[in-house]
C-alpha cells in the first residue's frame, strides 16, 4: 500500500489515489459492500481486455437476489492466487460458479458464491462509459469464452480493424 | 465552519465512513454519494490520530476518552488534551465522526 504525500504530522491527512491489491483490496471491497453500497476502484491488468483495460475504474454492486448470472463480471476471490480478480462468469458446476478472464488462455477457476464479492455495473475509461461488454451482449462473450473461442474472435476482429478489407474499384 | 466540541458528547465514526486496519495503518473511506470510492478522497491517521480512533468506542464521552489516554500515556495531559481537540475537530469538520446521538 503506497500513499504519497501524507504529512505524518498531521493526525490527519488526505491521500491522493491509494494503490491497493491483494488482501487490503479485498479488505476494502468487502468492508464497503458490507454497507449494501457501491464501491469504486481502479482495475489493474489485462485479464478483461479489450472490455476491461489496465487503469479502468470500475463500480461494483453488493451481491442481490438472484445470484450472478451467466455473462456478469464479478469480483471475485481467485481460489489459486486467493487475490481479488475480476472476471467474467461462465458456468456453474453443482453450486459453483466457473470464472474466466476474457483475455486468459486458462480453463477459468470454480468457485463458491461466498468468494464472489459483487457484480460489476459500471467501466469508466478516461472518464467515459464504456459499458461494453456488460449488456446483453455479456452472454454470448461469456458462451464463446466457455467454448474457447473468444480470444480467436477477438484477435479477428481486431485484425479486421488494423487492415480492413479494401473494397476493389470497379474497372 | 466552527466546530464546538462538548466534553460530555460521546463521538463515533459516521456511517457514511468506513474504517479498516490495514497494514498497519487506518484507511477511511467516506461513503461520498453513497459509494465507497477508491478514487475520491480516503484518509489516513497518523500514530496518534490511530489511537484516538481506536478508543472511539461509543461508549465513552470526550472527557473520559481523554482521561484515558492521560491514564495510559506519559505525555502532558495538556498536549493530549490538544491532540484529542486537534483530531476531533478535523474529523467532524470532514463528517467523518459525528455525535452519537445524531449518529
Amino acid at each position: 500500500m503506497k500513499h504519497p504525500a501524507v504529512d505524518p504530522s498531521e493526525p490527519i491527512a488526505q491521500i491522493g489515489e491509494l494503490a491497493v491489491s491483494g488482501p487490503a483490496l479485498r479488505e476494502m471491497i468487502q468492508a464497503v459492500l458490507q454497507t449494501g453500497r457501491p464501491f469504486r476502484f481502479k482495475a489493474a491488468g489485462t485479464s478483461m481486455s479489450p472490455f476491461i483495460k489496465n487503469g479502468d475504474v470500475l463500480t461494483i454492486r453488493p451481491l442481490s437476489s438472484p445470484p450472478p448470472a451467466f455473462g456478469d463480471v464479478v469480483a471475485c476471490i481467485h481460489p489459486d492466487t486467493n487475490k481479488t480478480v475480476v472476471h467474467r462468469l461462465i458456468g456453474r458446476q453443482n453450486r459453483r460458479y466457473l470464472v474466466k478472464g476474457d483475455n486468459t488462455r486458462t480453463l477459468g477457476a470454480l468457485l463458491p458464491l461466498k468468494d464472489i464479492l459483487g457484480c460489476v455495473t459500471k467501466v469508466e475509461r478516461n472518464g467515459r462509459h464504456v459499458d461494453w461488454g456488460l449488456g446483453p451482449e455479456r452472454r454470448l462473450i461469456a458462451l464463446f469464452s466457455r467454448w474457447r473461442l473468444l480470444l480467436l474472435i477477438l484477435s479477428f476482429l481486431q485484425r479486421l480493424r488494423r487492415h480492413p478489407v479494401q473494397e476493389q474499384p470497379y474497372d | 465552519m466552527t466546530i464546538n466540541l462538548s466534553p460530555d458528547a460521546v463521538y463515533v465514526p459516521s456511517q457514511d465512513v468506513v474504517a479498516r486496519e490495514i497494514e498497519g495503518e487506518i484507511i477511511i473511506v467516506p461513503l461520498a454519494a453513497g459509494i465507497g470510492d477508491m478514487e475520491d478522497e480516503l484518509f489516513t491517521l497518523n500514530p496518534t490520530g490511530m489511537v484516538i480512533w481506536q478508543k472511539l468506542d461509543g461508549k465513552k464521552t470526550l472527557r473520559e476518552l481523554i482521561e484515558e489516554l492521560i491514564h495510559d500515556y506519559d505525555a502532558a495531559p495538556e498536549e493530549i488534551e490538544k491532540d484529542v481537540a486537534g483530531l476531533m475537530t478535523e474529523l467532524l469538520k470532514r463528517k467523518i465522526l459525528v455525535e452519537a446521538s445524531s449518529g
